[in-house]
């Protein structure tokens, strides 16, 4: 006899529907080592099914199937296990298989495969051993002419499918448009393509993904047929029951001694009552009331009456402590920790204020300041852009070629470039190209290129590019380019100032 | 001790009663979708001939597939409590607390159905289904309920016939249900095994055989005599 009460899943009584719905449940908890298990054993049966078939896949895929019993076994085994709280590991698949596919399964692979039943009927043939005659007995007690056997095994016929093509679907809608598709119609029909490898394989994994799920929901339904044949769950509520009862026969069989003195103590009682009563004729019967309520207590305190209790409960160690350090303290501490608390207050206060007095001035003195570089930025934005220009032209060098060099041999570049540009624009301005304020770069170029010469520009286009390279990019010219520059532009502003 | 597994889910109320809910797997809730559908299709086909009505017809069928397409399981399962399908299939929609479900629930629950749809034929819904510990699609997250079973649990009890013999003292509320329940099946179970559990309670007395199954048949009728007392 199995030892039920170890069972994993609890025993009662449950209909067929529910009975599948249980072996669900078990499957989802155990799906990964069934998963695993039912990869294991079809590894070497589809590799010996690809040479048999001559890898064509339709064959392929229908041997898998056919073959389907042949991996169901061991799971059946696995599951069967698990339920009493056993999990087989690696060490344990010889013995899995040998118990998994054993002879007498060959009827399943042969007429039986197509009958609807397999997953109830399996554990029949697995776990309870029996052939022939007695078999044939044992399956007509057990099935109890309920449709759920056949349609659990529908619905995961349809399951796989719906699996299958949601694979393939979401395959087909996930690949990017650039790679190559899956043609889903060559999927379904054309064995010599490779999506038609695909679609079989993607089949064999929905065969994978039901697997467990079917065997385990066989197995519960047997399970449940057994619980209600047998009444499972009325043996272990006896067994249970009979261990109360025994417990408390123990208990009486100890208690004679407690239950002597219990009894002594009623006759004591009795006694009193008895000695009160007939007190009561002559005097105040409470006359010895003290006495009695010793007695009472006395009686009270036997283990007949009320019960002991042991509660577990969780107290927070720290609360105690917590409590009692304000104790702790010295007796002069207090005040000390007042006046220390109060006067540093009053010190963060005064800190504070000091901090708000200071962003104040601050603030105004920035303001002021502000305010005068403001008034002196706005004035030459209101200011006509033709006073802008002898304003720019006024703030340059006489000899720019001079100051440029200067400025190099300071190892000044930025301020070397920065002035040969706005030299640049300056003469740009003088011969005629009208620069608005705020043009970029990019723009003065155009600007010039649209009205002077190539042989008129000169080095400009150069000059630019070498400044925005410097200023944004961060490019430094060399010595040598430099110096050529500032030739090439002295030259120019030279030749520029004779047409004028 | 590893967790135990079973589709009973316990949901304790304010009062302290803990309602068994027994959540319905994949395989029931497939077939009353069937089911539904079937009904569904035979409604279509029944509304079919108004497109003799010409355009206006046309314009009405259309809007009654809508609202039969969107509405038919919502009506049911906030009317009734499971639509038809579910109803053949001893299966009713409720709040995951074991309330009746109400429209919000059932409105998001069943739009979301576009969602467990995809990619094709619920393919969504049934990988939701099967990596739930309670059977729930997306729907049925997103909405907060459960799909019951609820049929099936109650057998009718028949009479105990036999003399009422006192049990033992110190019997528990299950053991008492225990012995309840065995008067009841007694009758189904094959005698060698009637013989075998009735003698696990009655080890202590030294009855054996059919006499311990009539005592603990005695005992069951004591424990019904004192129930229907007190329900009167």
């Amino acid at each position: 006899m199995m030892e039920l009460d170890r069972a994993t899943a609890p025993l009662r009584q449950r209909d067929a529907w529910e009975g599948q719905d249980l072996g669900f449940a078990l499957a989802r908890a155990w799906f990964l080592p069934l998963w695993l298990l039912w990869w294991l054993s079809v590894l070497p049966v589809g590799v010996a099914c690809l040479f048999l078939t001559g890898f064509r896949p339709d064959l392929w895929l229908l041997a898998l199937w056919w073959l389907k019993p042949i991996y169901e076994g061991p799971l059946l085994i696995w599951a069967s296990r698990a339920l009493f709280g056993e999990r087989l590991g690696w060490s344990d698949l010889k013995t899995l298989f040998r118990a998994g596919v054993p002879r007498r399964l060959l009827p399943y692979l042969l007429w039986r495969r197509i009958g609807m039943r397999r997953s109830f009927l399996m554990p029949l043939t697995l776990l309870e051993g029996l052939q022939g005659r007695a078999a044939r007995a044992r399956r007509q007690v057990m099935s109890n002419g309920s449709g759920v056997t056949f349609w659990l095994t529908l619905v995961c016929y349809h399951f796989e499918i719906i699996l299958w093509s949601s694979l393939l679907l979401g395959v087909f809608f996930l690949v990017p448009q650039e790679l190559p598709r899956l043609d889903l119609i060559a999927a379904v029909t054309d064995d010599a393509s490779w999506a038609y490898w695909v679609s079989v394989l993607a089949y064999v994994f929905a065969f994978s993904i039901v697997a467990p799920f079917y065997v385990c929901a066989g197995f519960a339904l047997y399970l449940s047929r057994r619980t209600e044949l047998e009444a499972w769950d009325l043996e272990l509520a006896f067994k249970a029951a009979r261990a109360t009862l025994a417990e408390a026969a123990r208990g009486e069989a100890q208690r004679p001694k407690g239950g002597r003195v219990g009894g002594a103590a009623t006759l004591v009682l009795m006694a009193g009552v008895a000695l009160l009563a007939s007190a009561g004729v002559e005097a105040d019967p409470r006359s010895d009331p003290d006495q009695a309520k010793a007695l009472i207590a006395e009686v009270l305190a036997e283990p007949d009456f009320g019960s002991v209790k042991e509660i577990d409960v969780w107290v927070p160690i720290e609360s105690a402590e917590d409590e009692a350090d304000p104790l702790k303290l010295p007796e002069g501490a207090k005040p000390v920790l007042l006046l220390l608390a109060s006067s540093l207050k009053w010190i963060l206060l005064g800190l504070a204020v000091a901090g708000l007095v200071l962003l104040l001035v601050r603030i105004l003195r920035d303001r002021r300041r502000l305010g005068w570089s403001l008034g002196r930025a706005r004035r030459p934005t209101r200011a006509p852009p033709t006073e802008s220009v002898p304003m720019v032209e006024a703030r340059l060098p006489a000899d720019i070629a001079q100051a440029v060099r200067a400025c190099l041999r300071d190892g000044d570049r930025r301020g070397a470039l920065s002035l040969l540009y706005r030299a640049s624009l300056a003469h740009l301005q003088f011969m005629g190209v009208e620069v608005p304020e705020g043009a970029t770069e990019g723009e003065c170029l155009r600007l010039a290129a649209r009205t002077l010469s190539q042989a008129q520009m000169g080095p400009l286009r150069q000059v630019i590019r070498a400044w925005q390279g410097f200023a944004y990019a961060h490019c430094v010219p060399n010595d040598a380019f430099l110096e050529s520059l500032i030739d090439a532009w002295a030259q120019w502003a030279a030749g520029g100032q004779e047409p004028a | 001790m590893q967790p135990s597994i079973d589709t009973i889910r316990f949901n304790e109320t304010p009062e302290g009663i803990d309602l068994g809910l027994r959540v319905a797997g994949p395989v029931p809730r497939a077939l009353a979708l069937v089911l539904d559908i079937v009904i569904r299709m035979a409604l279509y086909l029944i509304l079919t001939p108004l497109i003799v009505l010409a355009d206006f017809g046309l314009g009405l069928m259309l809007l009654a597939f809508f609202g039969l397409e969107w509405l038919y399981p919502v009506v049911f399962e906030v009317w009734r409590g499971a639509t038809p399908g579910k109803r053949a299939m001893g299966l009713r929609v409720v709040h995951d607390d074991g309330t009746p479900i109400g429209l919000p629930a059932s409105m998001i629950r069943n739009l979301l159905r576009v969602v467990d749809f995809l990619p094709l034929l619920y393919g969504v819904g049934l990988v939701a289904v099967l990596l739930d510990r309670d059977f729930r699609r997306l729907g049925d997250l997103a909405a907060g309920t459960l799909v019951l079973r609820v049929d099936g649990g109650h057998q009718p009890r028949g009479a105990v016939v036999a003399a009422p013999v006192a049990p033992p003292l110190g019997l528990g509320l299950e053991a008492q249900q225990a012995i309840l329940s065995f008067a009841e099946r007694s009758q189904r179970l094959s005698e060698a095994r009637r013989i075998e559990l009735a003698e696990v309670l009655t080890q202590a007395s030294g009855d054996r055989g059919e006499l311990a199954v009539a005592r603990v048949r005695g005992w069951a009728s004591w424990l019904a005599r004192g129930r229907m007392q007190e329900s009167r």
